[in-house]
């Protein structure tokens, strides 16, 4: 009986993280002009893109602010609860 | 009471007569509101889950802290300004530096009223047809939305 050998075959399996989304909600106490002011600070977005998200805030009762790694999707939800605003964070769909 | 803008950007408060400080630290009053937590209404929306937990027990005693940090800021300009005009007159500075401290503590009060009161939008609102008490409240948001209006026209730092 011939020796039998073990031959190993090495397999790599990547798993992709899936991004999460800081996700800001309505509050009706809240100034647009701060909600704005709030979005350029903390994600440095120009004026155009902060006041774009912020009606949808307004208009929708949320948006998606932005998505990506988790750590750094709570680090801005952290950053945004501090300048009193509802936020929440998901998975991405 | 009359607010203005400051020569060196930021705000600047007339206190005309002796009532006008009751209404200053009324906004202490209201944002340390028995029964509101601030870091509880702003993370009302995020999912109950265990990360929740860890949220609730790593990351909000931080939030809390900066709150406070807020209202310390107002308590200490407020008391200062008061000292020195020996409870009369005065003029209270809101600096450009200390203008997000004011914003965030009138929005903590406005927040706080509104989650006992539930004003909604205040065009919607007839004080009028509230009771003294609620319509006070009313009014103290009022006035602290047009200092934080102001605020914001003057830029927050």
């Amino acid at each position: 009986m011939a020796d039998t050998e073990t031959l190993t075959r090495p397999s790599e399996a990547t798993a992709l993280d899936v991004p999460w989304n800081v996700v800001v909600h309505d509050d009706p106490v809240n100034l647009m002009g701060y909600v704005t002011w709030v979005l350029m600070k903390i994600f440095g977005y120009n004026e155009q893109k902060a006041a774009l998200l912020m009606l949808q805030v307004h208009q929708l009762g949320r948006s998606i602010v932005w998505s990506g790694q988790r750590e750094k999707a709570e680090f801005y939800a952290q950053q945004l609860q501090f300048h009193q605003l509802k936020t929440s964070l998901e998975k991405a769909a | 009471m009359k607010l203005a803008p400051s020569p060196a950007g930021g705000l600047r408060i007339e206190v005309e007569e002796a009532d006008d400080w009751p209404l200053l630290y009324g906004i202490l009053h209201d944002a340390e509101s028995p029964g509101f937590d601030l870091a509880s209404h702003v993370g009302s929306v995020m999912q109950p889950s265990a990360d929740w937990l860890d949220w609730q027990e790593y990351v909000m005693p931080d939030i809390r802290e900066g709150y406070q940090e807020h209202l310390k800021v107002v308590l200490t300009a407020i008391e200062t300004a008061k000292l020195e005009a020996a409870g009369g007159p005065s003029t209270l500075w809101i600096s450009r530096d200390d203008a997000f401290h004011w914003y965030a503590a009138l929005n903590q009060a406005r927040l706080a009223i509104e989650e006992l009161h539930h004003f909604g939008p205040g065009e919607n609102v007839n004080p009028l047809h509230l009771p003294p008490s609620r319509r006070d409240a009313f009014f103290r948001s009022q006035l602290y939305c047009a200092i934080q209006s102001y605020l914001l026209d003057q830029g927050l730092g």
